[in-house]
């Protein structure tokens, strides 16, 4: 697994380069990260069906416009769940104590790395499909659009994924370890090479998004 | 509960009721009351093909789980204790599975919510009339150790207590076999193992282990091998053939309490049945070892010399008794990441001073040490009540530091370290003080571990600490003391501590004294000095005996850490920068020498007005233009961060001066902390009084906080769409009680429009932003 650093220097709201230091000390934490980090996931692949509120995908409910939208045209769905583990939390909460710049560069890396994890994981969800003869759709995760983000104790206890990857969810629908991703990816017959919308217009976060602000969202 | 013969648990549950049609998403334990029949089938099947003990359907019967189901946890658990008596096994075990959100502080779930969730469903079970108690498929340790205590304090039944582990030998949230092993048979389970995750042979060493370490059986019910997706269905790589063959061996290992977990059916029990027929259970040897625990890491004692740092230990430390009575936590943490990063072994955990509620304390001290740092803990109080609560709430197999021959302290503290698995360090004094010979000290250890006995703790969990009194007053006993380890190493054969550095009290040059009393009474045998690690001179006695005494193998370590040792880095030159290039450039050793230097001259408040303030300044006026970034600006920060605590060390509390007291908070339901930690640095380096509740904080404690600081400006963070409503929340409450403050918000999810929504009286888009707000609004209020 490698990290993307021109992506880890993005989080840190670097514009341009780096100043030196900062150069060293993304190279030193990408390698403690990648050292430190579990990634596992998991996905399966289920039937759909559309319902006027939303989609049912193998017993989930997905509820929202939104998520009709992006599996519009799709038989099929992937409900997959990524992470790095508790050991990237506990890495990053240690640094938090005594050198908390560290601990920021750190989480920026881990950001990076559960992409490249989820990247992963949708490229083994493509494989899949196309043996099915089947195209995939981008990832949709829950908080995007109207797509709730309640709905993920749901989503993980339908994967099992406290069992499988150890992957859970807190009262307030944060996954936990917190670098994780828990998304949707449509499979559908049609020859339309993913349909790539605009990440950022269905983004919930689209009014508040520091990246937007500063006038460049990477998706 | 003793075991003659092997007991033979059931296969799968989840597995069997998908082949009978449960859907992805459904309950299985409502299947209980909905297809009883179905239920008491499979069980039938089970016991059909050996089973002696069936397992009740409710793996994830607890409050939470079943919440919205519309049946109750007793409804459940007591329809699924009927089931399972309907088949007629022998025995009928109350299954408890993991609730399914972590305890903090990885999650937000409390050790006292997971234990009532546990209690809840134990009492049922019980009530039900099970015969034992099955905890199983837990991956995280501290989870287990709220369901055994559950189970422990509200039945009498037998309780077996099953972990998973994953490939790499550990469990999700990192425990490891050993460490599971010693730290279950502390709480007192009847039975230790592994369950679910990986197949039979997957499984082979981590059994190993707990056979080698477990004083109590060992139960392993494995998956039908690691689960796989294929053509949307779950398959098992596994067959009962090969299943079964690998459960002989086990058997022939020393494993007793044999099942299957996901993918088995009754197929699997019965060639089981079968195949042990022809095995006789093995009584496995186990070793006996001296060891403390954290939730991912074992401490063995013995062979080697193992640290126990000092540090967090008020006693004529005039910075840490701040830190204690201004609720300081980062300050304890952070001496406890420094002495791990300095070697040490085990952290002893100290918070007494006459005006803290020290059993609170040490509680909360407790959680945030074990939640950062892998060091096992030694607890160190002489209040039973601190004792008990901070063992409780330890995350592993503590030491408690101390008992001693009075026999009220023995009978006060022992039963607590019975019931917890803790070791005990004693104290050679008694009722007559300490003795001046180390006959007498031998004696009164004796008396200590023959009471230990009688209370149930094997030998092995104490540990003797001998006691040293300063050479200035009775120079005499040192030796004695060296005499008493020795005693006691050889006819009692404990592990020893000592607190060394007591030796030179009132002796000049103090390190000397103790290096050479440390290589003393290490020579005499001492297995586990209390010292500084911090102190270069100390742990150069710890290094060169690790070399001396054979454990620093051809002394690798050693050469490691001194071979530069003689051409030592140029000192920082200090002559041509000014403080305040050391700030903008971020050279942290030179901006702390040239405050020391400065501190010699100056007034604190001077040196923080004149050389922070105007550089911060600088550097948040380029960070806001974006010539720098955030990581230089932090950069900048730490370094007056390190410059400041020189302040706070140098002067007493009565000459600190706040610019204006604020309270910090990441709201109830939010773990994401990072800004919020950023925020208050950079406030702190601006010279405010940060009081920090840390993350996750309940809104009642904000508002308390608030109330009782006279607080007048409130930082709150939230970075998820989700905990707002908290933050809103938070707010009302805050204005409700009538505080008198202003709040300013910040976090991802927030901008101008959703701070005012939630009521905020300012928004902070970053921390240099929020720096500006309350510079503005305490200047506002002085002017």
């Amino acid at each position: 697994m490698l990290i993307d650093k021109d992506e880890v220097i993005r989080y840190l709201r670097i514009k341009g380069k780096a100043d030196p230091e900062t150069e060293r000390l993304v190279d030193e934490c990408i390698k403690e990260c990648e050292g430190k980090a579990k990634p596992r996931y998991f996905y399966r692949i289920c039937g759909l069906s559309f319902k006027e509120s939303g989609v049912l995908v193998d017993g989930l409910k997905l509820p929202g416009q939104d998520i009709k939208k992006h599996l519009s045209g799709c038989s099929k769905a992937a409900l997959m769940a990524a992470t790095l583990g508790i050991e990237m939390d506990r890495l990053i909460n240690f640094y938090l104590v005594k050198d908390i710049g560290r601990s920021l560069i750190l989480d920026a890396c881990a950001t990076a790395m559960i992409e490249a994890v989820c990247d992963e994981c949708q490229e083994k969800i493509r494989e899949e499909a196309e043996n099915l003869g089947f195209n995939i759709t981008d990832r949709f995760s829950p908080g995007y659009g109207d797509l709730p983000i309640e709905i993920q104790s749901e989503f993980i206890r339908v994967l099992d994924t406290a069992r499988k990857i150890g992957l859970h969810c807190s009262q307030n629908s944060i996954l936990i370890p917190r670098k994780s991703v828990t998304a949707i990816i449509g499979l559908n017959e049609s020859s339309r090479e993913n349909i790539e919308e605009s990440r950022c217009e269905n983004c919930n976060l689209a009014e508040s998004c520091g990246f937007r602000k500063d006038g460049r969202c990477g998706n | 509960m003793e075991i003659r013969d092997f007991l033979i648990f059931d296969g799968a549950m989840g597995t069997m009721l998908q082949q009978r049609g449960l859907k992805t998403g459904e309950l299985p334990e409502i299947y209980n009351i909905t297809h009883s029949k179905t239920i008491i089938d499979i069980h039938t099947e089970y016991v059909n093909a050996g089973s002696h003990v069936v397992t009740t359907n409710t793996f994830g019967a607890n409050a939470l789980k079943l919440n919205g189901s519309g049946y109750s946890v007793q409804e459940v658990i007591k329809k699924a204790v009927e089931n399972a008596k309907a088949a007629k096994p022998k025995y009928v075990a109350l299954d408890i599975g993991p609730i399914g959100q972590l305890i903090e502080s990885l999650g937000t779930l409390s050790f006292d919510e997971a234990y009532n969730l546990f209690a809840e469903q134990v009492k049922a079970g019980a009530e039900a009339g099970v015969d034992l108690i099955l905890i199983e498929t837990m991956s995280d340790l501290y989870e287990a150790k709220a369901a055994v205590l559950a189970a422990k304090e509200n039945c009498d039944l037998p309780v077996i207590c099953t972990m998973s582990f994953q490939k790499d030998g550990r469990t999700f949230t990192g425990t490891d076999a050993l460490t599971a092993t010693l730290v279950l048979n502390g709480l007192g389970v009847d039975a230790v193992g592994a369950n679910c995750s990986l197949g039979p042979e997957d499984l082979m060493d981590v059994v190993n282990t707990m056979l080698e370490y477990s004083k109590v059986p060992v139960a392993v019910q494995a998956n039908a091998g690691i689960p796989r997706e294929e053509k949307g269905r779950t398959v098992f790589d596994v067959d009962a053939e090969s299943f079964a063959d690998s459960v002989s061996k086990m058997a022939g290992m020393g494993v007793k309490i044999i099942g299957g977990c996901c993918g088995t059916t009754p197929e699997y029990i019965k060639l089981i049945n079968k195949g042990l027929k022809n095995i006789k259970p093995k009584e496995p040897v186990v070793k006996t070892v001296t060891a403390v625990c954290s939730g991912s890491r074992t401490h063995i004692l013995g062979g080697k010399i193992t640290v126990i740092g000092e540090r967090i230990n008020p006693t004529g430390k005039k910075r840490l008794q701040e830190a204690l009575r201004s609720h300081q936590i980062d300050y304890i943490l952070g001496e406890a990441v420094d002495q791990l990063n300095a070697g040490a072994d085990i952290l002893d955990v100290n918070v007494g001073l006459p005006e803290i509620d020290e059993a609170e304390m040490i509680k909360t001290v407790v959680k945030q040490v074990q939640s950062v740092v892998p060091l096992p803990l030694q607890i160190d109080s002489s209040d039973e009540r601190a004792i008990e609560g901070a063992v409780r709430y330890y995350n592993g197999r503590p030491i408690i530091n101390s008992v001693n021959g009075k026999r009220e302290v023995m009978d006060k503290i022992f039963p607590i370290a019975k019931k917890y698995g803790a070791l005990v360090i004693g104290l050679t004094l008694d009722e007559k003080g300490i003795p001046k010979t180390a006959l007498e000290r031998f004696e009164i250890a004796k008396r200590i571990l023959d009471t230990a006995i009688f209370y149930g703790i094997p030998k092995e969990d104490i540990l003797i600490d001998c006691l040293v009194l300063t050479a200035s007053a009775q120079q005499q006993q040192v030796m004695e003391t060296l005499n008493a380890i020795k005693m006691v190493k050889s006819q009692l054969g404990l592990k020893t501590v000592l607190g060394v550095s007591n030796v030179s009290f009132g002796l000049p040059n103090r390190p000397l004294i103790n290096s050479v009393f440390l290589a003393a009474a290490l020579s005499a045998g001492l297995d586990a000095p209390i010292i500084n690690p911090l102190s270069s001179e100390i742990m150069q006695v710890v290094d060169t005996y690790r070399v001396l005494s054979g454990e620093d193998e051809n002394a690798a370590l050693y050469i490691e850490k001194y071979s530069n040792a003689e051409n030592p880095k140029p000192a920082p030159k200090t002559t041509e920068k000014t403080l305040k290039d050391c700030i903008l450039e971020g050279l942290k050793e030179e901006a702390v020498q040239k405050v020391k230097a400065l501190l010699e001259t100056n007034d604190p408040i001077e040196i923080v007005d004149s050389h922070f303030i105007p550089a911060l300044d600088i550097v948040g006026g380029r960070y806001e233009k974006g010539e720098i970034f955030l990581p230089q600006l932090i950069r900048s920060a730490q370094v007056v961060q390190s410059a400041f605590e020189v302040i706070r060390q140098s002067q007493s509390k009565s000459a600190d001066r706040t610019k204006g007291k604020i309270v910090l908070a990441t709201v109830e339901g939010d773990i994401h902390d990072i800004g919020k930690n950023i925020v208050k640095l950079m406030l702190e380096n601006y010279g405010f009084e940060v009081i920090d509740l840390g993350k996750d904080v309940k809104i009642q404690r904000v508002v308390d906080a608030v109330l009782t600081s006279g607080a007048k400006l409130v930082g709150l963070s939230a970075l998820m769409t989700t905990t707002v409503k908290n933050m809103k929340d938070t707010i009302s409450a805050l204005r409700q009680a009538g505080a008198d403050c202003k709040v300013m918000v910040g976090g991802a999810v927030l901008n101008e429009n959703y701070a005012k929504m939630v009521g905020a009286d300012y928004y902070a888009k970053d921390a240099q932003a929020g720096v500006r707000i309350a510079v503005k609004f305490f200047n506002g209020k002085n002017d």
